[in-house]
């Protein structure tokens, strides 16, 4: 990607290849709370009990808004005329940047449950990551890490129902944990420019560091429901790419209003 | 010892209770009158109060298909959640939705605190027995029908709601309230989309006009055929308080002009304010139309049911389990 | 005395009768939850609604929702309904013996101030201030 010269003060004093490593930080998890959110929002409307509908449409909106965030993040770091709008809508599929862990499909509510669970203790251990050295970015992660709060608190609280509901919740549960643990470690793919971004104390520990605090939060969460963690695995060098059909599915149905006409206000 | 309460029925009722058709000691017909002019004297009634079964069925009735017209009026608008064109647009549709299902929450709770329980309610809806507003039977076939919906469906629906802030049962009262309240940001959304369309390209211009071609009919029926004032049951127990002819004159009265502004043209060529009487005319609304399609005959009707049938389906696990909900005995 | 018997849980009184003979068995876990809201800081608590859930910690979650989703509360109150003890019984609440001592409409002094006001051969002040028993403050003076 080129980055070009003109762009923010805070931008502008990164050195180049920092603020590369950057935007590709951003991107990835600006892709990641894109695409969690617009599959969590498939469930408003139809969620299991209307009360629920209405918190998963929030969680939902909440992660809409801190990919919205990102993504004006972005806007000044690569300073190319992009707005956040043409950020999150106006690239090919095989360049969005998110973890395969959110390839996933919406699937039953168990799936969704388990989906959340893995990625909300990922992205707590990333947003934990992130120093002081970029003031934007640290800015809003504290704000994100403030909402994410909630997030926790109803995953965990869903986690526990779905572990000591009975057989069927018990069984539909670690059926769903078993199937998306191969990818959940995708959360923390190993990102180019790493070595930048800790030399500049962008980051303040590698992903792997990361991912080694998120395996001590979930096994403190499911050890206790007697649940059985996901495979110690290396999250793979193209765990951010490669996205999956269902992925595709989704990027036809939100870019199909936008590509109907070009140049236009919507 | 004397019992202090045996004195009581030496004192007249009336001086001793704000609310005498509570008294049991009364009989129906004196009970049914007390409450009687409660109600059409402007009082209210509590979820609490004892109410002649008319009243209770009729609330109900009344609140169960609003509960439902909320709950279907959710997807035809979700649709589209996944194709909003822009971040700002995603978030603010989704909110809307989300405002939706709040609203089935809330009615649907007034409704079970009257008595029925919200399983059944929800079987009954899916199986035909109860209604929904029509509007909620018809397609969405594009991003223009989104604005056109968002500003004058809910419009439609905000001049009722509004006329239904006062309706003398106090919970559903105080509901109307809180969705006012929140029906006005939505219209403010369709209306900012349409808007932004009229000010675009002139395709999307057409979008917009094309979608308003098909959803003037069903707007028109919206509020249903005129009726006899003096025949409504609902008018008379102040569930409601203006009759179906009354709000769509508000409605043309407030919405017809901000059409015109932006340079739509309604569908109708006998739409036509009368400048002395301040009454509109109109092309008399397909009644046939309206009835059919109430009654699950319209062009989504039954593709929107079987999908709310399939979906509790595939959720029913988790309300027999974490809910404890047993399904309603099938009839 | 009679007085418990008008004290009643919430949930007991109309709330759950059936209006016909439909009978539905729903056992539920789900229990109806009450909400108070406390708008901004130094507010009253004030009842906004109810939410089903199945045990306190989700009806929390619903209750923000509810009344949370848009920042238009500081506080809110999650009670269980059938914690709630309700008292309308109207011989407690409203009993017919003269009371008005104990509110200010049982203390019209109007015909006795004038009265008293023509034997010390004195006008109204022009200016008052408004007093601890509300009466006074000024009226809205006449075009001069």
């Amino acid at each position: 990607m080129t980055i070009s010269a003109a762009a923010s003060p805070a931008a502008g004093a990164l050195e180049p290849r920092t603020r590369g490593a950057l935007a590709e930080l951003l991107f990835t998890m600006a892709d990641d709370e894109f695409v969690s959110g617009f599959t969590d929002s498939e469930w408003t409307g139809i969620a299991p009990l209307l009360e629920e509908d209405v918190a998963i449409s929030s969680i939902s909106q909440d992660e809409l808004g801190h990919a919205r965030a990102l993504y004006q993040l972005l806007v000044d770091v690569l300073a190319d005329g992009r707005d956040e709008d043409v950020l999150a809508y106006d690239r090919e599929p095989d360049e969005y940047r998110h973890a395969r862990l959110l390839d996933h499909p919406r699937g039953d509510w168990a799936d969704t449950i388990a989906r959340r669970f893995f990625y909300e203790l990922a992205d707590e251990a990333r947003l934990a990551s992130i120093g002081a050295a970029y003031r934007p970015l640290a800015e809003l992660v504290e704000k994100l890490r403030r909402e994410e709060r909630y997030h926790r608190m109803h995953v965990l609280a869903w986690l526990d129902r779905l572990a000591n509901g009975g057989e069927e919740p018990r069984r539909r549960l670690e059926d769903a944990l078993l199937a998306q643990g191969v990818d959940a470690p995708t959360v923390f793919t190993p990102l180019e420019g790493e070595a930048a971004l800790l030399e500049a104390g962008i980051l303040t520990r590698s992903m792997a560091a990361a991912e080694a605090a998120w395996r001590a939060d979930l096994t403190t969460a499911m050890v206790p429901l007697g649940l059985a963690l996901p495979p110690s695995i290396e999250p793979p060098a193209d765990g951010r790419r490669d996205h999956s059909d269902a992925f595709d599915w989704l990027w036809s149905e939100f870019t199909m209003v936008r590509r109907s006409e070009d140049g236009v206000t919507w | 010892m004397t019992d202090p309460l045996a004195l009581d029925p030496v004192l007249p009722l009336r001086q001793r209770s704000e609310r005498p058709w509570n008294e049991e000691a009364l009989s129906h017909d004196e009970r049914f009158a007390h409450f009687e002019a409660h109600v059409t004297g402007g009082g209210k009634i509590e979820a609490t109060d004892w109410m002649p079964d008319e009243y209770r069925n009729a609330v109900l009735r009344f609140v169960e298909m609003h509960a439902n017209s909320e709950l279907m009026g959710v997807l035809p608008e979700r649709e589209w959640l996944m194709r909003a064109p822009t971040l700002r647009r995603k978030l603010a549709l989704t909110a809307k939705v989300q405002d939706e299902v709040g609203h089935a929450q809330l009615l649907y709770r007034v409704a079970e605190d009257l008595g029925k329980p919200r399983e059944a309610m929800l079987e009954d809806l899916i199986a035909g027995k109860t209604k929904f507003h029509n509007v909620f039977h018809y397609p969405t076939r594009s991003w223009g029908d989104i604005g056109i919906i968002a500003w004058l469906v809910d419009a439609a629906a905000i001049v009722a709601q509004q006329a239904l802030r006062d309706s003398s049962y106090g919970p559903y009262a105080r509901t109307m309230q809180k969705i006012c309240w929140e029906e006005s940001v939505h219209i403010m959304h369709g209306r900012d989309v349409v808007v932004t369309l009229m000010t675009g390209s002139a395709s999307q211009r057409e979008l917009v006009q094309e979608a308003l071609n098909r959803w003037w009919g069903p707007l028109m029926q919206m509020h249903g055929p005129r009726g006899d004032r003096d025949k409504d049951r609902d008018l008379h127990w102040r569930i409601k308080a203006k009759t179906s002819e009354e709000l769509r004159q508000e409605f043309l009265t407030i919405y017809v002009p901000r059409l015109w502004e932006l340079g739509l043209v309604i569908p109708d060529p006998n739409l036509r304010l009368d400048e002395t009487t301040k009454v509109w005319a109109y092309t008399e609304p397909s009644w046939d139309e309206l009835r059919s399609v109430v009654t699950g005959h319209g062009p989504k009707s039954q593709e929107r049911l079987e999908f709310r049938r399939m979906n509790r389906e595939e959720t029913a696990w988790v309300r027999r389990t974490v809910f404890g909900l047993q399904p309603p005995p099938v009839h | 005395m009679g007085a418990p018997d008008r004290v009643r849980p919430a949930a007991a009184a109309g709330a759950l009768t059936m209006p016909s003979s439909k009978k539905v068995s729903s056992r539920a876990a789900l229990e109806a939850y009450e909400v108070f809201q406390q708008a901004k800081d130094g507010d009253p608590m004030r009842h906004g609604g109810n939410v089903m859930a199945p045990d306190p910690e989700l009806a929390m979650h619903y209750a923000r929702e509810l009344f949370g989703r848009r920042n238009e509360s500081t506080r809110l109150w999650v009670v269980r309904r059938t914690d709630i003890a309700v008292l309308e019984d109207p011989d407690l609440l409203d009993p017919p013996l003269d009371r008005s001592f104990k509110k200010p409409g049982g203390y019209v002094m109007r015909d006795k101030l004038a009265a008293a006001r023509a034997r010390a051969g004195t006008e109204k002040p022009a200016a008052r201030a408004t007093g601890h028993d509300r009466t006074g403050g000024r009226r809205p003076k006449a075009t001069s």
